[in-house]
Parts: structure tokens; C-alpha cells; sequence
């Protein structure tokens, strides 16, 4: 109407105009605005890190030639590091190994972008961005895609060296969330998938002629074809990560895990009606930050990210865990005071029986007792580093345990840490030496009937739990909560009980002590967020070895400190911070 | 009352010795306010197929006839109070999927695609005002 466009502000001090260039969790998109602006865009940005992802599609239209301060003043990424340099931030790139969800083709140069990625209904896969805006994904299984890729990675690190370029680099696959399971944006069920598949089945019939068909029949069954797709769907992804650590060799960081919320299917549906709430994202947060990953909001509306999924993300992503995500090990001295997420256990699960620990009660014991102060390691092998702290307890299902596995295992415990076994689904075999580990060292073993029959061994500080899960599967909810209690009260954990109130999410962090600290142990910070459209309140009582040594909450949310106790009142859409010195 | 219900199928064919046999699986069910409670999709799914059809996926219930699938549909608008039901084949939804850049478009390019039915049972079903003035 006035000949130019209004900036409105989205909330956070940002302008609309900023939530397009920096979408969040301190994402900088520098196609997105004029390299003049990069100084003045990237000093609003809060914190000290700028994340970087590199757009391939941008710098090379047709998968052929690049343009890296060639042409485009926007591609000079070199300028854009020493821009941020000056400001005394620190640019990590990112550079993908799937296709991503918030650029056109799924980032993919247009040229390239022939074969749509299927999802496993048949449905075209795509997603919204922040602006609305659709995305199609383009079949990374497709060959001229991934040599295209390849040549794109060499002109890349062509570039990054000649300018020695010095930014941390890391490599990063796109995610969305279904039913709290990860998939991988790599995941295509399109005809390009399935030609390349049966290639990959006739190179297999080739070599390995009886593992496929041992039946003599001339399609494997089912399950062997299920497992032949997982086993050709994990090759091209290694082909994908190998090529750029292959490429960058030491100067990449490593590969880490980025699920977009949402970006699934079904979140297409309720992004395209309007119907996504801001708490159901702020739970995806949690979930994917026991699983190691990196959440990521860019997908979703400024409107929405001013309610709890923003609190969450300013409070828990942005800074803290990003940087002990990122650059564990690069800020000596700094490395003291920054928190990481609390986690009493370590879940080694498989991604193909991801209900093991539903069924047997452990996750909805954990929620009750501990809420989100585990870590779930998938289809991971554990390996056991005698530097490793042994304050966390490892929990293993039997099915996952093979004979090196268990080694590994039994060395924690040695060392003093705290095992927990379900041996259902266990091999005869590895049960054997787990007996004949307990007679070659004379331990002794504690054998209790609660349900089911536990067997406890303690050396030193050690503890090894052995229970028989699926003796559990027919009890009460409750019962299985008052099993699994019973045996974390064997391992004395130090925790402060809460209880949430609903539409509450709360998450645990910890530091070790700094000099003017000596007398605690550890400090622990409790962030409490308000996902509701009501006032909540809280009461939290201290354990004897818990001091309340910080609060951090904002009026007019409420706070009341007796003698080992909090009342809290929180707002809607409100959150608050406490910090507890714990004594040893 | 709610705007349609839109019903999202895949033809499935199933070679048997000679013959083809075609099945129709309901792969989305959503109205405007997103993807109906799965719940919904099975209480319907069972008034027309027995327990057995439904153990593997009873959320994407598979039909054999076409009839049986369209009254699915319309027990299921029903159930979500919708005012009718549009079936998609998955192609007319990857079509307008792939036309559309943009949430408006997508939206736009929806309304232009299916086949629609209305229950003559239907709680929606215009009474005899409705009928005079429209």
C-alpha cells in the first residue's frame, strides 16, 4: 500500500524478514538475504554459535557447475565465516548427507530432481516450511543424484581448503518423527528404490546364492527381504556419509542426526489445516534429545514457536546442548559450567522392537521417576572405555546381547557400574556365560521373587540386575512400576521426585561444581515449562542431599521456599528454572 | 457439522493364477481439521470386514469391492459428522501434491479432485428447508 513492505515482528525482537533468514535454534539461511547484510543480520542473532547449512541447490544449479564466490556474492562463504569472525561468533556448517526439508526439492540441484521419494503408502513425500511454501523430496537412491553429490562434495572441499576455511564442519541427515519412531528423509519406497533394489538382489544372488534362497525358491521370503532392504537401504546411506568423511577426511566432525518436527506425512496434514499444537512438538524436543539427535523447529510457524516448543528450544537447544552436541572437547575452561542433559540410564534398544521397554514397564517407570533423564541408543553396539563415567546404568534387552556385547557389558560392571538385563528373548548360550562368568569370579548371587525372579550381584560399586521381562507382560501397569522401582532402588539414585502436572513438560541438566561450588557434588538445573492454557502449580519437596542454590523465575510466575520445599505457580506458556547444589 | 471428509485409497492388484484381483487400501482419512483419530477409521473398517481382515493394519483397512469401500466412507463421515465424503485415489493425491507450491494451492487443488458422496442417512442430509432453498 505505502510501496514497501512492512517488517512485523514475530516476537523474540526478530522481524518477520529474520525468521525467514534465521528460522531458529540460530540457523543462518545466507541464500536467503544479500551478502551486504550478512554483518548486520548475523549480530541479532542471539548467542554465539550460527549454524550453517550448506545449500547445494544454490550453490549449483544444475549438479554440473558450482558457483562459490564465483558469481553470486551470496555463495561466498568464506566472507561469510570472516563476517562472523569480526562479530565473535562461531560458524559450524552443516552439510547434508539426505535430502532436507526446507528448501525446494529437498535441496537437490533442479536438474537433478526427477524421481519423487514415495513414502511407505505410496504418497509423494513432502513437507511445509515456515512459510508455508511446499517441498518435494527427490529419491536420493537415484545414481546421477548421488554422483552429482560427489562431484559437489570434491567442490566443496576444494573450496573450503583453497580459502582455508576453518569453521567446524559436520554432516547431517534429515529426520521427521512418526510415532516416535526416526525416519530418515533417505527413506523412498519409489520405483527408483525398487529398480536399484532388485539390481542390488541380483549382484547378492550372484554372491551370496544360498543365504537368499536357502529354500530353493526363487523369491526370498519375507523377512529375508525385508532385511536384504534395510541391509541395501543402509549401503547407500554409507555411501552418502563415507563419501564426505571420505572427502573432508579429519576436518568433518562427524555425522549428526537432525529431525525436522514437523516434516512427517502426517504432519503435512495438520500443517496444511492449521491444526499443529505447540505441545505436541515440545514433547518431539525431549524425545529426540535422549536419543542423541538434533531437534530442529525451521518448519514451523513463528506463531507457533512463540508458545512452549520456542520456550523449550531458547532454553534446552540453543546454546547449551547445541555446543555439547557439536563441539564437545573446544571450550576449555567453559566446559565446566556448561550443562548437559542428565541421564541416569543408558537404553540400548533396537530399532526393530522399539516396544521392548513399553511392554516390560521400564519407559513408564522412567516417566513417572524420571522423566527424560535417560539416553535410548539404537541398533549401537556398546563398547566400554575404562575413562567412561559409571554413574549411568546400562539397561540391555536379551535379544540385543551377543557374546562381545556382553563382554563389554560385564567390563562396565566390573569397573563399578550398574547393569540391568531383561534376558527375555536371550540366547542359551550367552545366558551360559553369563552363569559361568558369576562361578569363575565366585560372586554371589541374591535371588528375590517380585513377579518375576531378579537375580542381583553387587562388586564394589558394581550392580548386576538380571530379570525376566516377559514374566511381566501380563501384569498390572502399576505392578510393573512398583518392579521397576524396586530395582532402581538398588543402584541409589540421587533424584528429586516431581510430580508433573498435566500439560507440564520438565527437563534435567547438570554441571560439575566450579571453584566457588566445592561443597556440592554436582549442580543440577530443572527447567520447568508450562505447555497449557492454564496456571499450574507445583510442589516439589527436597531430598536432604539437594540444596536450591538458583532459581530463575520470571514474574509474575510465582515461587515460595520453605524448608525442603518449592511451591511454584507457573503460567500459561510460561516456564521457569531452578538450580540444586547436590551434596555427596 | 464439519466440511467433507476426504478418503485417500490405493489400488492394490493381486494376481491369482490367471485372474487379477483388485483391492482398495485406505492409506489417509482427514477432514479439515487433519487426520481423523485412528479409532474412527477402525470402528467403521469393522461393521464391514471381519476381525481377521483387520489384525495387521486395522487403521489402513483393505477393501475388495469398491461398494464396500464407499460405504466405509460414508459410515466414517457419519462418525466425524462430516457434511459428505470425497474418495482420492493416492495418483489424484500425489497430483495435486506435485501442482501445488504452496499450502493455498494444495488446499485449492484438493477441493478439485475426488468423488463425492452424501449418505441419504446422513445426519447432514439437507431436511426439506434445505432442499426448497437450495
Amino acid at each position: 500500500m505505502f510501496g514497501f513492505e512492512m517488517e512485523v515482528s514475530s516476537g523474540q525482537g526478530l522481524t518477520r524478514d529474520d525468521d525467514r533468514i534465521f528460522p531458529g535454534e540460530n540457523w543462518f539461511f545466507y541464500w536467503k538475504t544479500s551478502a551486504s547484510l550478512w554483518q548486520s543480520k548475523m549480530a541479532q542473532c542471539p548467542g554465539a554459535q550460527i549454524i550453517v547449512p550448506i545449500n547445494w541447490s544454490f550453490h549449483s544449479e544444475t549438479g554440473e557447475s558450482y558457483d562459490f564466490a564465483h558469481h553470486r556474492p551470496e555463495t561466498h562463504l568464506k566472507k561469510l565465516c570472516d563476517l562472523a569472525k569480526e562479530l565473535g561468533k562461531e560458524v559450524i556448517f552443516l552439510v547434508p548427507v539426505s535430502p532436507v526439508p526446507y528448501a525446494p526439492n529437498g535441496g537437490i540441484p533442479h536438474l537433478l530432481a526427477r524421481n519423487h521419494s514415495l513414502t511407505h503408502d505410496g504418497m509423494v513425500l513432502s513437507t511445509v516450511d515456515q512459510e508455508e511454501a511446499i517441498h518435494k523430496i527427490y529419491s536420493f537412491f537415484d545414481t546421477r543424484v548421488f554422483q552429482a553429490y560427489a562431484r559437489f562434495i570434491r567442490a566443496l572441499y576444494r573450496y573450503f581448503h583453497e580459502n582455508s576455511i576453518d569453521s567446524l564442519i559436520w554432516g547431517f541427515e534429515s529426520f521427521y518423527l512418526s510415532n516416535n519412531k526416526m525416519v530418515s528423509l533417505l527413506e523412498d519406497h519409489s520405483k527408483v528404490f525398487e529398480q536399484n533394489f532388485a539390481r542390488f538382489m541380483d549382484a547378492k544372488k550372484d554372491t551370496e546364492k544360498e543365504k537368499i534362497s536357502e529354500t530353493g525358491a526363487i523369491k526370498p521370503r519375507p523377512e529375508q527381504e525385508r532385511a536384504l532392504r534395510k541391509e541395501f537401504f543402509e549401503t547407500i546411506r554409507n555411501f552418502y556419509h563415507k563419501e564426505l568423511k571420505n572427502i573432508f577426511g579429519q576436518y568433518v566432525e562427524g555425522i549428526v542426526n537432525v529431525p525436522f518436527l514437523g516434516a512427517s506425512p502426517r504432519d503435512f496434514l495438520m500443517r496444511v489445516y492449521k491444526q499443529e499444537s505447540s505441545a505436541y512438538y515440545a514433547r518431539q524436543i525431549l524425545f529426540c534429545m535422549t536419543r542423541n539427535t538434533m531437534p530442529s523447529t525451521i518448519l514451523l510457524p513463528a506463531t507457533l514457536k512463540q508458545k512452549s516448543v520456542g520456550m523449550l528450544t531458547k532454553e534446552l537447544i540453543v546454546g547449551n546442548y547445541t555446543k555439547w552436541l557439536l563441539s564437545p572437547g573446544r571450550y576449555e575452561g567453559e566446559e565446566v559450567s556448561l550443562y548437559r542433559p542428565m541421564r541416569f540410564f543408558k537404553i540400548l534398544s533396537r530399532a526393530d522392537s522399539l516396544d521392548f521397554w513399553v511392554k516390560n514397564g521400564v519407559m513408564h517407570c522412567l516417566f513417572q521417576n524420571y522423566p527424560w533423564c535417560f539416553e535410548e541408543r539404537l541398533d549401537e553396539r556398546y563398547l566400554f572405555n575404562e575413562e567412561e563415567d559409571t554413574r549411568q546404568i546400562l539397561m540391555i534387552g536379551g535379544k540385543t546381547l551377543d557374546q562381545n556385547h556382553l563382554h563389554q557389558i560385564l567390563k562396565y560392571f566390573m569397573a563399578g557400574g550398574g547393569v540391568i538385563i531383561d534376558r527375555s528373548g536371550i540366547e542359551l548360550n550367552i545366558l551360559k556365560k553369563i552363569e559361568l562368568f558369576l562361578m569363575e569370579n565366585s560372586l554371589k548371587v541374591e535371588r528375590v521373587q517380585f513377579l518375576t525372579t531378579i537375580h542381583h550381584i553387587a562388586l564394589g560399586d558394581g550392580r548386576l540386575v538380571v530379570v525376566d521381562g516377559s514374566q511381566l507382560s501380563e501384569a498390572k501397569a502399576e505392578e510393573k512400576t512398583a518392579f521397576w522401582e524396586k530395582i532402581y532402588s538398588l543402584f541409589g539414585i540421587k533424584n528429586i521426585h516431581l510430580d508433573i502436572p498435566e500439560g507440564m513438560e520438565c527437563f534435567w541438566r547438570v554441571r560439575n561444581s566450579i571453584s566457588n561450588e566445592l561443597k556440592y557434588e554436582e549442580v543440577r538445573k530443572l527447567s520447568l515449562f508450562n505447555s497449557s492454557s492454564y496456571k499450574r502449580n507445583m510442589v516439589i519437596q527436597l531430598p536432604k542431599s539437594f540444596v536450591l542454590s538458583k532459581s530463575l523465575v520470571e514474574t509474575p510466575n510465582q515461587i515460595k521456599t520453605k524448608p525442603g520445599v518449592i511451591e511454584l505457580e507457573l503460567l500459561p506458556h510460561k516456564s521457569a528454572s531452578l538450580e540444586f547444589g547436590v551434596f555427596s | 457439522m464439519k466440511s467433507d471428509l476426504i478418503i485417500v485409497y490405493s489400488n492394490i492388484d493381486n494376481s491369482k493364477e490367471l485372474s487379477i484381483l483388485r483391492s482398495y487400501q485406505v492409506v489417509d482419512v482427514f477432514t479439515d481439521s487433519g487426520p481423523i483419530d485412528s479409532m474412527l477409521i477402525e470402528q467403521s473398517a469393522a461393521r464391514f470386514l471381519s476381525e481377521e481382515d483387520l489384525v495387521t493394519d486395522p487403521a489402513h483397512p483393505i477393501f475388495n469391492e469398491m461398494d464396500v469401500l464407499k460405504n466405509f466412507a460414508l459410515d466414517c463421515a457419519d462418525n466425524c459428522q462430516s457434511s459428505g465424503v470425497r474418495l482420492l485415489t493416492i495418483e489424484q493425491m500425489n497430483q495435486v501434491i506435485l501442482n501445488a507450491n504452496h499450502i493455498s494451492e494444495f488446499l485449492n487443488g484438493l477441493n478439485q479432485v475426488g468423488v463425492r458422496s452424501v449418505s441419504e442417512n446422513s445426519k447432514s442430509a439437507k431436511g426439506i428447508w434445505g432442499k426448497i432453498f437450495n
